[in-house]
């Protein structure tokens, strides 16, 4: 990777950029929050992946075709499997992530009865 | 990250002998063709596009309840301080009234890290099969229909030289940068997109020069060539060229070309040095270039479009509205920053100062403004038509 500006050719065509410093920033108010948040986010895409994975060899299984690893990289689901598998994943989302909208939070141990209110 | 095909890959791709560039033919490992949906090539692992598929739908999440939910904490803070939400604020003080807000925060924080992990995700995915991919678009630059083009010179300007969009390596530091920008910028759409449909619907408003004449077109940061792709199909028996100072990206550019039949022409040079005769296109392009690069950058880009047009010829660049007060309240400014800052659309707030309108009359070219009719990737573009007076 050429430092100057140059192109190299060896490097797949590649010259140097200057990184961004996203990583630094805290949005949530304190980098841990921050980092967990981020790290969630990984965790939950690799189980959404698996669920995926798990749908097609279901899939596969159930039109009782070969279930080989080609078989599972080139599997396209029909019209009516990807709504709903769109579906499942819209709710998986949503489960997952609609408890961080919560804002009206009460420190629990300086709550002494229960306000309807 | 781990993927089950690196583990169990060996046991069922076959080998496939690749030219290696500045070194002898090697063995490198084919992964399975999981082939292409219509005229999008699928990523190339299932996990990937799984990966991939959660962060769209966490994107339509994000935009369609969370973005909500901090446009009405926005609103409730605005309306607390006695603000009128229409008014002019200066930027620091848009920050720092709603940058504190936990509600934009969230937002925020969720779209800033969904766009950097389907990065990541993309260029790990073809990082794990590097030297094919790589053997791929290698084999490719030589191969019809249409042709690609790389400067051994070029220096790459210091305006492209940085994460855009923080893109890892940026457009022209990763050689898949291409495949990245491909899959992520269909990503950006919300998972839509796969077909080119949105810029076929932008290219579809292009306007056509009064006499009707379009033999060659040009676009200019052609990127992966989704408007040039768009321009062939509307125009098929016309000389389609793009341009762009990243070599990765007009590598994967090529190679998807040439593997559709489309014949398109890609060449590395800068926009504002361009190396073809004067009046020799009936229309250039420009989407999404403007605010990515300087003002000195786009007011010479601009010179070089009333050069190379020819009488008549039409330029339409798509972009984002410019010139003041447009964009001047506190959402737009906390918006902005926000783009410059940590998405890292670095020359962003020197576009927005601009008029573009202006410019392109200062070089020569006659202006018509339609209004902010287009949408790209949820941004409203200023529709703007510029003609060579003839």
């Amino acid at each position: 990777m050429s430092s100057d500006g140059g192109v190299d050719p060896k490097k797949g065509y590649t010259t140097q950029a200057h990184p961004s410093d996203i990583d630094r920033a805290v949005f949530l108010g304190d980098q841990h929050a921050d980092n967990m948040y981020s790290a969630f986010m990984v965790m939950a895409t690799e189980l959404w992946s698996l669920r995926r994975r798990q749908k097609v060899l279901e899939a596969l299984l159930s039109s009782r075709r070969p279930v080989t690893l080609e078989a599972i990289e080139t599997f396209i689901p029909s019209p009516e499997q990807a709504a709903a598998w769109q579906r499942d994943r819209d709710q998986f989302v949503k489960a997952i992530y609609d408890p961080f909208l919560r804002r009206d939070g009460v420190i629990y141990h300086e709550s002494l009865r229960f306000d309807p209110s | 990250m781990l993927d089950r095909r690196t583990v169990l890959a060996g046991s069922a791709a076959g080998a496939l002998a690749l030219p290696l560039a500045g070194a002898k033919a090697a063995k490198v490992a084919a992964p399975i063709d999981r082939g292409a949906i219509g005229t999008f090539r699928r990523m190339p692992s299932a996990d990937a596009e799984a990966r991939l598929d959660f962060l769209w739908g966490l994107e339509n999440y994000n935009e369609t309840v969370q973005a909500p939910a901090a446009e009405r904490s926005a609103l409730a803070r605005i309306k607390a301080q006695g603000i009128d939400p229409a008014k002019p604020m200066p930027m620091a003080q848009a920050v720092a009234l709603l940058g504190p807000d936990p509600s934009i925060a969230l937002r925020h924080k969720t779209y800033l890290d969904t766009e950097r992990l389907k990065m990541t995700v993309v260029r790990d995915a073809y990082a794990a099969d590097e030297p094919y991919h790589i053997a791929a678009m290698d084999k490719a630059m030589a191969r019809g229909p249409g042709s690609l083009t790389l400067d051994p010179d070029f220096k790459v300007p210091d305006y492209a030289r940085h994460e855009l969009h923080m893109q890892p390596g940026g457009y022209v530091g990763d050689p898949f940068a291409g495949a990245v920008f491909r899959h992520a910028i269909t990503g950006l759409s919300s998972g839509h997109n796969f077909q080119n449909e949105t810029h076929e619907s932008l290219v579809s408003v292009a306007p056509v020069p009064a006499d009707g004449r379009v033999m060659r077109t040009l676009d200019l940061g052609c990127g992966t060539g989704q408007i040039v792709s768009a321009m062939h199909k509307r125009f098929p028996a016309a000389e389609i060229w793009g341009v762009d100072t990243s070599a990765p990206m007009l590598r994967f550019a090529h190679m998807e070309a040439s593997e559709f039949g489309r014949p398109l022409h890609f060449s590395q040079q800068s926009a504002e040095a361009l190396r073809f005769p004067d009046g020799h296109f009936d229309m250039v392009t420009a989407s999404g270039l403007f605010h990515e690069i300087s003002d000195t950058a786009t007011r010479r880009i601009l010179s070089e479009v009333a050069r190379v047009l020819r009488p008549g010829g039409t330029f339409f660049p798509l972009d984002l509205n410019t010139g003041a007060p447009i964009g001047q309240d506190v959402r737009s400014q906390f918006g902005a920053w926000l783009s410059y800052r940590w998405f890292h659309e670095d020359w962003r707030l020197g576009y927005t100062a601009i008029d573009l309108p202006a410019q392109m009359r200062a070089v020569g070219l006659d202006v018509a403004e339609k209004g902010a009719v287009l949408k790209l990737h949820g941004h409203e573009m200023a529709n703007m038509i510029a003609t060579k007076p003839v």
